[in-house]
């Protein structure tokens, strides 16, 4: 992977956890159903899936 | 219940040790073999360790309890740390794999050692690690006589079959006997908890007559769906900002960075590690929650000491399901321990043993090590000291310090060497590691790590601090560089 893709990725993933721990304390503090579960849930789901792409391609 | 535990772990303790009998037939000649299985882990392998170093009894004990006591926000605190984790063996640590293999590192601290060409790092980091360490070994070894005595069994009969586990599987034959052990202790915890979830949801709810529709309204009305009052901003950066550099701070971890024999390897590690986190994640939350539920509909006893939470549910299960979760707990207790006995045994012997004499008998001496701090773990666990116990939640903590010293080494190799980046790097371990400890002894481990200093956790400050002079460090040994005639 170029090092562009690397700078995206790296900058997408600062983005990523830095919303795991602003949304919840913005929007989903009082959450009343399986929302806040479902936010923390599928974000990591999308980044580990993200992730795994990513170094299959990265490590040679 | 008693002899159907005993027959459980008898059964758990012979495979394992025959698993790792085998192990031996890698071959260990050397201290690169006996520490890093010589590089030459498969994916699978390395994957298996990777988690089962990872996750130890804190998952179906603290966070099963954590969870019942303060609702989701510990699914947070335990996500974040896969998330963070997943980003790091993605980013930077590929490369830390690669100059591993090139300049031959085998423990954490001789890597940082070399990094910043100094000796003196590698001395004060090796000792880092034994003040942060020991007292989580203890820790371990703790949790597996608790688990003794939930049984019936006494707890320094715990204590013992903890430690001559701990001995026994590391000294057969290194990594590779402590990799296949941990293998097979990591199947074994993830098939436990699905266990577990597949007899709470299958048998145990319905038993009481009630749905997860039920239990979910239960925890909403609560307030257990959303952040309680437990978890404040500052305590939920308190809790998980130690965890975010759990991957580059513990050398028990950061040794498995060096062992994927190749680049396919490696990335079936990051795959397999990814997932198996996840799922052991969710399914430990779902247990807390749903123990939760029931003690709001009155359906399972409120249950005051949340690390008798897992303890206390079981007591409602089939003698022998009961007994192969117990084990479970066991498996995550030792796996993590006996790993921690080795990456702690590496630094002593490749830091100071082999750079001192010949080297001609490292390999008795890393025996010697690992016995000696599995026997000094062993009278802590046995003394019952509460502070010990406490101490151990800070060893995080006191680790933080060298995030930012290993990772903007493993970004910029060339200007770690300075003289400036190895000073600062001296007195950002020691200056970070003294306020952990400073404030440990004024306000107690427990209460350093959720206090805060000016509105901030101390955890960050400890963060703040080592990562400024590190930075400074860094610019200054960049600014020479450049300024040096070509």
């Amino acid at each position: 992977m170029k090092s562009s893709g690397r700078t995206t990725y790296a900058l997408l993933s600062v983005i990523v956890i830095i919303a795991f721990y602003l949304i919840p304390y913005t929007y989903l503090r009082s959450s009343k159903d399986l929302t806040l579960t479902a936010f923390w849930t599928s974000l990591t789901l999308l980044w580990i899936i993200t992730s795994n792409y990513v170094v299959r391609r990265w490590v040679k | 219940m008693i002899n159907v535990f005993i027959a459980v772990l008898t059964a758990y303790f012979l495979l394992g040790t025959a698993i790792a009998y085998l192990s031996r037939r890698r071959g260990v000649k050397s201290s690169s073999d006996y520490f890093v299985a010589g590089y030459r882990l498969g994916g699978f392998l390395s994957a298996m360790t990777y988690a089962a170093t990872t996750y130890s009894a804190f998952m179906m004990v603290g966070l099963v309890g954590l969870t019942y006591a303060t609702g989701v926000g510990a699914l947070g605190f335990e996500l974040i740390y896969l998330l963070a984790t997943l980003v790091l063996l993605v980013t930077i640590a590929p490369k830390a794999w690669v100059m591993a293999k090139e300049r031959g590192w085998v423990s954490p601290s001789e890597m940082l050692s070399d990094l910043y060409s100094s000796r003196a790092l590698g001395y004060l980091v090796a000792a880092t690690y034994l003040v942060a360490l020991l007292p989580y070994i203890s820790a371990q070894l703790s949790g597996i006589a608790v688990v003794f005595e939930g049984v019936g069994l006494s707890y320094g009969l715990g204590v013992a079959v903890g430690t001559a586990l701990l001995i026994l599987w590391v000294a057969l034959a290194g990594m590779w006997s402590v990799a296949t052990t941990d293998a097979y202790q990591g199947l074994w915890m993830i098939f436990s908890a699905a266990a577990l979830v597949t007899w709470l949801t299958f048998s145990f709810i319905p038993l009481k007559g009630v749905n997860l529709n039920d239990l979910t309204a239960a925890l909403s009305n609560a307030g257990f769906l959303g952040l309680t009052s437990f978890w404040s901003f500052n305590t939920f950066l308190a809790y998980t900002l130690p965890w975010v550099f759990f991957a580059v701070t513990n050398p028990q971890v950061v040794v498995r960075v060096f062992i994927p024999k190749d680049g396919r390897a490696y990335k079936n590690m990051v795959s397999l590690f990814s997932i198996y986190g996840f799922i052991y994640t969710v399914v430990v939350v779902y247990v807390g929650l749903v123990s939760r539920g029931l003690t709001l509909l009155n359906l399972f006893e409120n249950v005051a000491n949340r690390d008798l939470v897992t303890p206390k549910l079981l007591l409602n299960m089939d003698a022998t399901l009961a007994s192969i979760i117990y084990v479970s707990i066991i498996a995550a207790a030792t796996s993590t321990a006996n790993s921690i006995v080795l990456a702690v045994a590496s630094s002593f012997v490749r830091d100071i043993y082999e750079k001192a004499f010949s080297g001609k008998h490292s390999l008795k001496v890393a025996n010697a090590l690992v016995l000696t701090l599995s026997v000094a773990a062993a009278g802590i666990a046995l003394l019952r000291t509460g502070f010990i116990v406490d101490l151990s939640v800070l060893t995080s903590v006191i680790l933080l310090p060298l995030a930012p010293i290993t990772i903007l080494a493993w970004l910029n190799p060339n200007i770690s060497r300075s003289k400036e980046a190895r000073a600062a790097a001296i007195a950002s371990v020691a200056l970070g590691v003294a306020i952990a400890l400073s404030a440990a002894t004024y306000l107690g481990p427990r209460a350093t790590f959720l206090s805060s200093w000016g509105g901030l956790p101390i955890s960050l400050w400890v963060l703040i601090t080592s990562t400024s002079i590190t930075l400074i460090g860094f610019t200054l040994g960049k600014l020479r560089s450049v300024g040096k005639p070509s």
